[in-house]
C-alpha cells in the first residue's frame, strides 16, 4: 500500500495555514463577486463539506457508514424542532440540535460495533429507511409526516437577499473551517492514531490495548454530531425547509463520493472533493439534464478511483510542491 | 373475524408471493456474496431495472408479462455480468473500500439511467398488467388470483432450475466450492473468475424475475428497489451471508411475517419488520451470525 | 519464583479439532520460557488464549493474580502483556514509527504522543530500524518486519512478552543479535514466552521449556531434560528431523 496522506496528516501540521488559505480565498472572493448563485452554491458546498468531513472522520476509524442520511436528518429536524417548537433561537438550537443524532451515533455505533465492511455497510444502509419510518410514522405528530416542517432562518429576518446569501456564506465558511481545524487536530491526536489503527486492523490494535469498542463508537458520535450540524444548518440556511426525504440514499451516498474524489481519512480530502464534485455538477447541469449530470458525475469518480485511488488531494499537493520553491510537506 | 381461516391463509398467500421477491433478491445476493465476497448494493435497482424491462416489452412491444419475464432475466443478467467484468473485476484485490464505492456507485448510475429512460411512464407509477388481472381461482375457502398462482409457479420453477444447476451439474459444485473456500478453488484449477461473471449474472437474472413480480403485483417507479433490498440485507444477515438455505427460508419466512404484520399491526409496520427483526438479532446475537471469517 | 502468568487447564478447540488439551503452564517474573512443538501443536493458539484473541472453552489464566480469560484484548494488553504475531500484522497506513508508537500510547505506559515518539525512534534504532522510520511498512522485508513486531511489543512496556518465531529466517549472525537481545531484556526483568523453532536460541536462553504435542503438554523441564526425553524426541524432535528440520518461515 502506498504511503497514506492519512499518517502524514498526523504528522505534519499545516492545518492552520490551509484553513487560513480557505478563509483568505473564501474572502478574496467575496471581494471580487457577490453573484447570488455562485454564494448559494459555495455555502452549499460548505455545508456539504462539513457533512463530508463527518463521515470520512467515522471512515478513519475503518467504519464505512452508508447511512450518514440519518444523521444529517436528524439533526436538521431537531435542531428545527428546537428552534420551532421551544423557542429556542436557532444560533443555539443549530449546535444543541445535533446532540440527537450523536446520541444515535453513539447507539449505532455500540449497536454495530462488531460490525466491519459488508454487514456494517448493510445494516447501517438500512438504518435510514428506519429513521425515515419512525419520523413519518411515529413522530408523525411532531415532524407533520410528509409535508415537513418550516425552519426558522437563522440570520435575522430584515436582511437584503444579498446581505443574507452573503451571511449564510459567511457562516457556512466559518463553521467548515472549525470542523476542518477540529477534526483535523482530532486525526493527530491519540484518538485519531486509535481511528487509524481500528481502520488498520482490529484486531491488532486490541492486542496493542486500543479500546476498540469505546473508540468505534466515539468515531460514530462525533460523525453523528457533526453530520447532525450540517444538516441543521443546511434547514437554517439554505432549504429552510425539511422533510422525510432527507433520509434519501442519494443523501447517504454524497458524502461518500465527496470523500473519496478529495482524498479519503485525510481533513482537506472532504472538502476538496466536495468542492470538485459540486462545481462539476453545477456545470454539467448547464449542458445536460439532472439524470444525465448525476451518471456523468459518478462515472467521472469511478476514473479518480481506478486512476487516482488516494483521491485529488495527493495531486494539490504534488503540484503545490513543484509549484513551491522548496519541497513543501514531506519532512 | 379477524380469525376468519380463509382470511388467514388470504394473507398467508400474500405473504409468500411478496416473500418470494425477498426469497429472489436475498438468494442472488448470497449466491454473489459467497462466490465474490461482495454485496450488490445495487440489487434493489437492477431489480427495478428487471421490472422496466418487463413493463417495456409490453406496454411498447405487446408482448405477454409471463413472457417478457424471461427476455427481461436474460437482459438483465447480461448487465450482471458486464458489472462483475468492467466493474468489480477490475477492483478484486484493491482496497475494499473501492468496491464498496463501486457497488453504492451503481444505485446512482442505474437509479438515474432508468429514471432518464423511464421519464414519460415514472412520472405516474408503472404497473405491468397482465391478462389475467382479474382473474381469481375460487378455492373456497380463499380467492387465489391467477397472478399469484403462476407467480409463485414462476418462482418455484425458477428456484428448481437454481437447485439443479448449483446441486446437480459440475458448474454448480465448482461453484459452491468457490464460494467456500475461493483459494482452494482457483488451486485446483476452478476459473473463479468465470465463476464471479455467472454468479453475478445468475443473481441479476433472479433479480429481474423478482423486479417483474414486483412489478405485476405493486406500482413501481426507479426508486422502489431500495426498500425490498434493503430487506433482502437483513434476511441475508439472519440466514447467514452466503447461506443459499438461510435466503430461501429467510426470505420466505420474512415475507409472511411481514405479511401477518401489516395484517395485524397495520401498514405502518410492513417495512418496519425488517428492522425490529435486524435490531433483535444485533441485540440478542450480535457474534456468531455475525461473526465474519478471517 | 513467584509466578507472573498462570494456566490452568486451558482447552480450547475448533469445530471438531482440540487445539489445546488441558494445557497447564506458569512464567515466572524474569522467566525465559521456551515452547515447543510440530506445526499445528496448537502454540499459537495458546499465545491467542493469553491475550484474549480467543477465548479458551475452559480453564483459567491469571496474570499477576488476574483472571484473564473474560477480559478484552486491550484489558489484558493494558495490565502489561505484549505479543508478536507469527505471521507480522503491521498496520499498513501507518507509518514504521507510528507502528512502534501504538504500543506505547495505549498499552500499559500510556504515554503521551510525543514522548511515545521519541521513544519509538530510539526502540527502532536498537533493533535496526532507524532509518525507515518514517516509511511506511511496505517497505520492510520479512525480516524487517518480524522486527518491527518485536518492537512494539517492546514498546508496550510490558512485563510479559509472548514471541511467536519472530527468530524464523535470520543469519547466523542475526541469531547472535536475538539471543544477545533476549538476555538482555531477561536482565531487566522481563518475563518471556517464546515459541521457536531455531533450537540454537531456545537451547541458550530458555531456563525451561514446554513441549505441545497436538494440543497437549507433554514435557516440560529444562533444556537438557527436554533435549534428552525420549518422548519429545519421538514426538518432536525426531519427526523435525524427519522431515527436514531446519528454519521455516511463518504461516
Ligand atoms: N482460528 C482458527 N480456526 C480454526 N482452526 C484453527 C484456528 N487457529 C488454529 N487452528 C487450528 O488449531 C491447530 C493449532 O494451530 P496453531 O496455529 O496454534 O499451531 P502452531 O503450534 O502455532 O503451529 P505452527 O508451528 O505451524 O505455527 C491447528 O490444527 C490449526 O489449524
Ligand atoms: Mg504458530
Amino acid at each position: 500500500m502506498a504511503p497514506t496522506a492519512a499518517s502524514r496528516a498526523r504528522r505534519t501540521p499545516p492545518s492552520l495555514g490551509i484553513a487560513l488559505g480557505m478563509v483568505a480565498g473564501a474572502a478574496l472572493l467575496l471581494a471580487v463577486t457577490r453573484e447570488l448563485f455562485l454564494l448559494q452554491v459555495l455555502t452549499f458546498v460548505f455545508i456539504f463539506a462539513i457533512y463530508a468531513q463527518s463521515w470520512n472522520l467515522v471512515a478513519h476509524s475503518g467504519q464505512f457508514s452508508l447511512g450518514h442520511a440519518t444523521f444529517l436528518g436528524l439533526g436538521g429536524y431537531a435542531s428545527i424542532l428546537l428552534a420551532r417548537n421551544l423557542g429556542l433561537p436557532p444560533a443555539v438550537s443549530l449546535f444543541v440540535g445535533p446532540l440527537l443524532p450523536a446520541l444515535v451515533g453513539l447507539g449505532i455505533g455500540r449497536l454495530c460495533v462488531r460490525l466491519r465492511e459488508w454487514y456494517l455497510g448493510m445494516v447501517t444502509f438500512g438504518f435510514t429507511a428506519i429513521t425515515q419510518l419512525l419520523v413519518v410514522e411515529q413522530f408523525g405528530w411532531l415532524t407533520n409526516r410528509w409535508d415537513g416542517l418550516e425552519a426558522p432562518r437563522l440570520l435575522p429576518a430584515g436582511l437584503s437577499v444579498e446581505g443574507a446569501a452573503v451571511g449564510n456564506y459567511l457562516i457556512g465558511l466559518g463553521l467548515m473551517v472549525a470542523t476542518y481545524l477540529a477534526v483535523a487536530s482530532l486525526m493527530r491526536s491519540r484518538t485519531g492514531l486509535a481511528f487509524a489503527t481500528i481502520h488498520d486492523n482490529e484486531l491488532v490494535a486490541g492486542v496493542s490495548g486500543v479500546d476498540v469498542r469505546r473508540y468505534r463508537i466515539l468515531a460514530m458520535g462525533a460523525g453523528g454530531y457533526l453530520a447532525g450540524l450540517a444538516g441543521a444548518l443546511n434547514g437554517h440556511t439554505l432549504t429552510r425547509h425539511i422533510s422525510p426525504g432527507v433520509f434519501g440514499i442519494e443523501d447517504s451516498i454524497w458524502p461518500l463520493l465527496y470523500s473519496i474524489a478529495g482524498g479519503l481519512r485525510t481533513p482537506e480530502g472532504p472538502i476538496l472533493g466536495t468542492l470538485v464534485v459540486r462545481l462539476f455538477w453545477e456545470l454539467m447541469l448547464r449542458r445536460l439534464g439532472g439524470f444525465e449530470s448525476l451518471i456523468t458525475i459518478v462515472l467521472m469518480l469511478a476514473v479518480i478511483v481506478r486512476f487516482f485511488p488516494q483521491g485529488l488531494y495527493p495531486l494539490v499537493l504534488r503540484g503545490v510542491a513543484a509549484v513551491g520553491a522548496r519541497p513543501a510537506v514531506r519532512r | 373475524m379477524i380469525l376468519d381461516p380463509g382470511v388467514l391463509l388470504q394473507v398467508l398467500i400474500w405473504g409468500l408471493v411478496i416473500g418470494s421477491v425477498y426469497m429472489l433478491l436475498a438468494t442472488g445476493l448470497t449466491l454473489i456474496f459467497g462466490v465474490m465476497k461482495v454485496i450488490n448494493f445495487a440489487h434493489g435497482e437492477l431489480m427495478m431495472t428487471g421490472a422496466f424491462l418487463t413493463f417495456l416489452l409490453w406496454h411498447a412491444l405487446g408482448l405477454h408479462p409471463y413472457l417478457g419475464v424471461f427476455v427481461s432475466m436474460a437482459g438483465v443478467g447480461l448487465l450482471g455480468i458486464a458489472v462483475e467484468r468492467l466493474g468489480f473485476r477490475p477492483l478484486r484485490g484493491t482496497a475494499k473500500i473501492n468496491e464498496i464505492f463501486l457497488s453504492i456507485a451503481l444505485i446512482l448510475i442505474l437509479q438515474n439511467a432508468l429514471a432518464r429512460a423511464f421519464i414519460p411512464y415514472f412520472r405516474e407509477y408503472a404497473q405491468i398488467r397482465t391478462p389475467y388481472a382479474h382473474r381469481v381461482f375460487d378455492l373456497g375457502l380463499l380467492n387465489l388470483r391467477y397472478d399469484f398462482a403462476i407467480l409463485l409457479g414462476l418462482t418455484w420453477a425458477v428456484m428448481l432450475g437454481l437447485y439443479l444447476l448449483l446441486f446437480r451439474t459440475e458448474f454448480g459444485r465448482e461453484m459452491r466450492g468457490t464460494s467456500q473456500n475461493r483459494l482452494a478453488a482457483a488451486l485446483m484449477g476452478i476459473d473463479v473468475g468465470r465463476i464471479d461473471t455467472a454468479s453475478f449474472g445468475i443473481g441479476a437474472g433472479l433479480a429481474a424475475l423478482a423486479g417483474s413480480l414486483y412489478g405485476i403485483i405493486n406500482p413501481f417507479s426507479p426508486y422502489s428497489g431500495t426498500l425490498p433490498a434493503i430487506k433482502a440485507f437483513a434476511v441475508i444477515i439472519l440466514g447467514g451471508l452466503g447461506s443459499i438455505r438461510g435466503a430461501v427460508l429467510g426470505g420466505l419466512l420474512y415475507g409472511v411475517v411481514e405479511g401477518f404484520a401489516t395484517f395485524f399491526l397495520g401498514g405502518a409496520w410492513r417495512d418496519a419488520t425488517a428492522f425490529i427483526l435486524l435490531l433483535l438479532v444485533l441485540l440478542v446475537r450480535p457474534e456468531g451470525i455475525f461473526r465474519e471469517r478471517a | 519464583m513467584a509466578s507472573l502468568l498462570r494456566g490452568r487447564g486451558i482447552t480450547k478447540s475448533f469445530g471438531g479439532l482440540l487445539a489445546l488439551d488441558r494445557v497447564d503452564l506458569e512464567v515466572g517474573a524474569g522467566e525465559v520460557v521456551g515452547l515447543i512443538g510440530q506445526n499445528g501443536a496448537g502454540k499459537t493458539t495458546l499465545i491467542n488464549a493469553i491475550t484474549g484473541v480467543h477465548r479458551p472453552d475452559a480453564g483459567s489464566i491469571t496474570f499477576d493474580g488476574q483472571e484473564l480469560t473474560r477480559l478484552a484484548p486491550d484489558r489484558i494488553a493494558r495490565l502489561g502483556i505484549a505479543r508478536t504475531f507469527q505471521i507480522p500484522q503491521p498496520f499498513p497506513t501507518l507509518t514504521i514509527l507510528e507502528n512502534a508508537m501504538v504500543a506505547l500510547v495505549f498499552g500499559p505506559r500510556a504515554s503521551g504522543l510525543a514522548e511515545a515518539e521519541a521513544r519509538a525512534r530510539t526502540i527502532l534504532e536498537s533493533v535496526g530500524l532507524g532509518g525507515k522510520a518514517d516509511l511506511p511498512p511496505d517497505h520492510l522485508n520479512i525480516v524487517e518486519l518480524r522486527k518491527l513486531e518485536l518492537a512494539r511489543a517492546l514498546a508496550s512496556g510490558a512485563r510479559l512478552l509472548l514471541l511467536d518465531e519472530i527468530n524464523a529466517g535470520l543469519t547466523a549472525a542475526e541469531i547472535q543479535e536475538a539471543i544477545a537481545l533476549i538476555e538482555g531484556l531477561r536482565r531487566q526483568g522481563l518475563a518471556i514466552l517464546m515459541v521457536e523453532h531455531v533450537m540454537r536460541v531456545i537451547l541458550r536462553v530458555c531456563e525451561r521449556i514446554i513441549v505441545l504435542h497436538f494440543g497437549r503438554k507433554i514435557a516440560e523441564g529444562t533444556p537438557r531434560e527436554i533435549a534428552g526425553d525420549p518422548a519429545v524426541i519421538t514426538a518432536y524432535l525426531g519427526a523435525r528431523r524427519a522431515a527436514g528440520g531446519g528454519d521455516r518461515a511463518g504461516r
